[in-house]
């Protein structure tokens, strides 16, 4: 897991929570807390932070993520804002994590595993999304999507038939954005 | 006092401090976590650009790679195209070359998803934009790359309704360059707006070049097998590339039942006088607007060639009636019969046309030989026609190749013989010459000269033959100089052939000749025909200049029917002129002809000139030479040509022929002034 991910993740619990439950969340946890973007990190330490989460904030562990997505959106789009300001709605932006975004993650990140997302735009009242990662955090995924669309003033729905937490080969999510205000 | 103090809580005055210095902590804290961030950014840029620089690097490397390696345009810029394509994901790239007309035309290779842009890709084909025309025509014009994005910059472009209908966002088109020149464009599409990127633009000029030199490279080879396979003045295809042509046409009838191929041959008629006469400069232009108006009237399937000189070829391929043929034939006919203008005046050429068809057994060659032979047919049916390569001349051309095969053994089978024909002084009587003629006396017939003698000149037997003609003649001349009862002996006119002319031995030949019978070379008159010095006139008039230093006598044969000049004459190193003899069978009927001929006895005569009537066969012929002031007067009139004996029984008498000279004749002073001339 890329470091960034444990800079956003404490970031929003710092944000949301305070200093001291980072701290917690560390200690639960036993790890050190010593993340830079620059680094990768086993994924167990990040399953073990939402895990600490989830029990130190009493909520499940996938509200955690999911809450995580939303929280690392506007993050994202402050540290990499060129990517959001091509776009006037969520969904041209959401279109573009194939062919533009996990690109220049690839570019800082050599070897980065990114998520592999197909697309069905056949109807356009609403967005198919598939999602398929070994990690299956498509909890995060639609934490994103729902902070892809407050960053656009939309508001997302999703309605998700399959899930590799399930049990499903892979995720899909049927994605409805509201007209932008 | 520390051990105090650290012992002991802390006092409640002391909070503010505490407080300040919690502040001061998290306020170093926040700084630490904010220098982290920045070196993580400044490192991420690095990496980034890092990257991009080395995909740059692939990206050119991959071009490179493709254009050294491939084989043509399209497959090494394909390779490219798709490279550069998924290097800045885009969505199509499409490659534009630009042709000889300048203008950039669209080609069929393609990058990206092409299936589900279809109706685009649909859209595209075919299309050519002149400099300042679309994309690929702006980009011709400035030799720069042009970006462009919805909503305004698309709207102007000729495909903007296609690009609308595929959802295309962003064009990019940039050049493909050969030094200054753009040689083609490769343009790319993508779904979103993009704005420019500048690195890219960097990267794509720097592909632009190494693709600018493959198309250069490969055009430079293209004109290379072109200028192998195509005539230089007319551009059309050439010897080369018609027998390709004809190989795999050929190749073709014999898989598909019932079609045929028929090859033209097409061959100007009068063509070597306007050459001669304007100049090479002015053949080559009036070749360059034969080709165009024989381009004109075939079909846009058939081809026309040049195989060289005045000589065009037409194919036509797959036919399956001979109606077309027989179209086509009358169509390049008519299409000749325009005057043509050169030099401010107009000419009239026509054609001889020979057609060849295939019955699929023919060699390329052989097939362009038949219609060659059917042309020469034409030609000697009156030309400005056409004809057909037939049975009966397939015929003519084995009763041909059998003549030329025992013209070779004529000589060592002591075939050839020699007749003579008395050349008449027109104020005494008396013999004062004799030509020699050929005659070939085969076992069963004897061959007229007009049935060898132009085969001995296609062949070159004419050199081996002509040197027996030279010499046979001479022993003649010195037989009857021996011979006692011939007071005087005549002179031996010899005809001498351009090809033996240009044969670098004659001088030799002569020489040895006039030696072995220790001849008086003054006794002997070599003719020649005006044709001599009209293709070459330099080479001509040496060789003839280095005759008359031998001593010889240079006549000139068939005068008036060639197309020297009467200022040729002052040029040539001759003695005698001889008149055609179809200028005096027009003599009594056709004042033009009394006119052209008077002009030419004024010539002659004012350059000293002896001058010669051949062809006499009436009186009245005879009375109008004489009045005209001919010298020498030969024809049927005085005598036909005849045998050596039959000759010397003539030589014996010596005014011969004065009973037909009557009362205007016996003019010695003037007789012995013309044969002092000759003698000069």
């Amino acid at each position: 897991m890329k470091g960034i991910v444990f800079n956003l993740l404490e970031q929003s619990v710092v944000a949301d929570h305070g200093e001291d439950v980072w701290e917690e969340l560390l200690d639960v946890s036993c790890l050190d807390g010593v993340y830079t973007s620059l680094g990768s990190y086993p994924d167990e330490d990040l399953f073990a932070l939402v895990g600490a989460a989830a029990s130190v904030l009493e909520v499940r562990s996938d509200d955690v993520v999911r809450w995580f997505g939303q929280r690392s959106l506007p993050l994202f789009a402050e540290r990499y804002p060129q990517l959001f300001s091509r776009h006037v709605d969520a969904r041209s932006f959401v279109l573009t994590l194939n062919e533009i975004i996990h690109p220049e993650v690839r570019k800082l990140y050599p070897g980065a595993i990114v998520p592999e997302f197909g697309f069905d735009t056949s109807d356009a009242d609403w967005l198919g999304m598939d999602y398929y990662s070994p990690r299956k955090l498509c909890a995060f995924a639609e934490g994103l999507l729902i902070g892809a669309g407050e960053h656009y003033g939309q508001t997302v729905t999703i309605d998700q038939p399959q899930c590799m937490n399930r049990g499903d080969r892979e995720c899909r999510m049927n994605i409805r954005f509201s007209r932008t205000r | 006092m520390s051990d105090e103090y650290s012992l002991q809580p802390y006092a409640l005055t002391e909070l503010p401090e505490i407080q300040a210095r919690v502040d001061r902590l998290e306020r170093q804290l926040r700084r630490q976590r904010l220098a982290r961030q920045e070196a993580e950014r400044i490192s991420e840029r690095a990496t980034r650009e890092l990257y991009d620089k080395q995909q740059g690097l692939v990206l050119l490397e991959t071009v490179a790679t493709a254009a050294n390696e491939a084989t043509g345009i399209e497959p090494a810029i394909a390779t490219s195209l798709e490279a550069i394509r998924a290097h800045a994901s885009w969505r199509l790239g499409h490659l534009w070359l630009r042709d000889r007309a300048d203008e950039m035309v669209s080609t069929d290779v393609w990058a990206g998803d092409t299936d589900r842009h279809a109706p685009f890709c649909e859209a595209s084909r075919g299309l050519r934009f002149g400099p300042g025309v679309g994309l690929p025509g702006r980009v011709l014009k400035d030799g720069r790359a042009v970006w462009m994005s919805d909503p305004a910059g698309l709207m102007s472009l000729p495909r903007d309704d296609a690009m609308r209908a595929a959802q295309l966002r962003t064009a990019l088109c940039f050049p493909l360059l050969a030094g200054p020149d753009v040689v083609g464009a490769l343009e790319f599409f993508a779904d979103s707006v993009l704005e420019p990127d500048l690195e890219l633009l960097a990267l794509m000029s720097q592909a632009g070049t190494q693709l600018g030199r493959v198309v250069e490279r490969q055009r430079a080879a293209e004109a290379l097998v072109h200028q192998a396979t195509h005539d230089a003045l007319t551009g059309l295809p050439n010897r080369v590339l018609i027998l390709d042509l004809l190989k795999r046409s050929l190749a073709r009838q014999s898989r598909a039942d019932g079609e045929r191929t028929a090859v033209f041959f097409v061959d100007l008629d009068g063509f070597k006088a306007i050459n001669d006469t304007l100049g090479h400069a002015a053949g080559d232009r009036l070749l360059s607007e034969v080709a165009a108006r024989l381009s004109r009237v075939i079909r846009c399937e058939d081809t026309l060639g040049r195989l060289g000189g005045d000589e065009f070829v037409i194919v036509c391929e797959a036919l399956t009636d001979e109606y077309p043929v027989v179209m086509i034939a009358d169509r390049l006919g008519v299409s000749l019969r325009e005057p043509f203008t050169l030099d401010g005046e107009q000419f009239l050429v026509s054609a001889s046309i020979g057609i060849a068809l295939a019955d699929g057994s023919e060699e390329p060659g052989a097939l362009i030989e038949q219609a060659d032979a059917a042309m020469y047919r034409s030609k000697e049916l009156g030309r400005a026609r056409y004809e057909f390569f037939s049975d009966a001349l397939r015929e003519r051309i084995a009763h041909r190749l059998e003549l030329e095969s025992a013209l070779r053994h004529a000589i060592a089978r002591g075939e050839l013989r020699l007749h003579y024909q008395p050349e008449v002084d027109l104020h005494t009587g008396a013999i004062v010459g004799v030509e020699a003629l050929l005659r070939w006396q085969r076992p069963e017939a004897l061959v007229t000269p007009g049935e060898f003698i132009g085969l001995a000149e296609d062949t070159g037997l004419i050199v081996p033959i002509g040197t027996w003609v030279l010499t046979e003649a001479l022993r003649q001349l010195a037989a009857w100089e021996n011979d006692a009862a011939i007071a005087t002996s005549p002179w031996m006119s010899v005809n001498l052939s351009v090809r033996q002319l240009s044969d670098p031995e004659l001088i030799p030949r002569v020489t040895a000749a006039l030696e072995h019978r220790c001849a008086d070379p003054a006794r002997l008159l070599l003719e020649v025909t005006e044709s001599v010095v009209l293709d070459d006139a330099e080479a001509g008039l040496s060789v003839l200049t280095a005759l008359r230093c031998l001593g010889t006598e240079i006549g000139i044969d068939d005068f008036g029917t060639g197309y020297a000049s009467l200022s040729y004459l002052r040029r040539f190193p001759a003695s005698v002129v001889k008149v055609d003899r179809s200028f005096i069978a027009e003599l009594g009927n056709d004042h033009r002809a009394r006119a052209i001929v008077e002009a030419i006895v004024t010539m002659s005569r004012s350059l000293g000139l002896k001058i010669v009537a051949e062809g006499i066969e009436t009186a009245q012929q005879l009375r109008i030479v004489r009045e005209l002031g001919f010298d020498i007067g030969q024809g049927y009139l005085f005598a036909r040509p005849g045998s050596a004996a039959d000759i010397g029984r003539l030589l014996g008498n010596a005014t011969a022929f004065g009973s037909l000279l009557g009362p205007v004749a016996r003019d010695e002073t003037e007789s012995a002034h013309s044969r002092a001339a000759l003698a000069r």
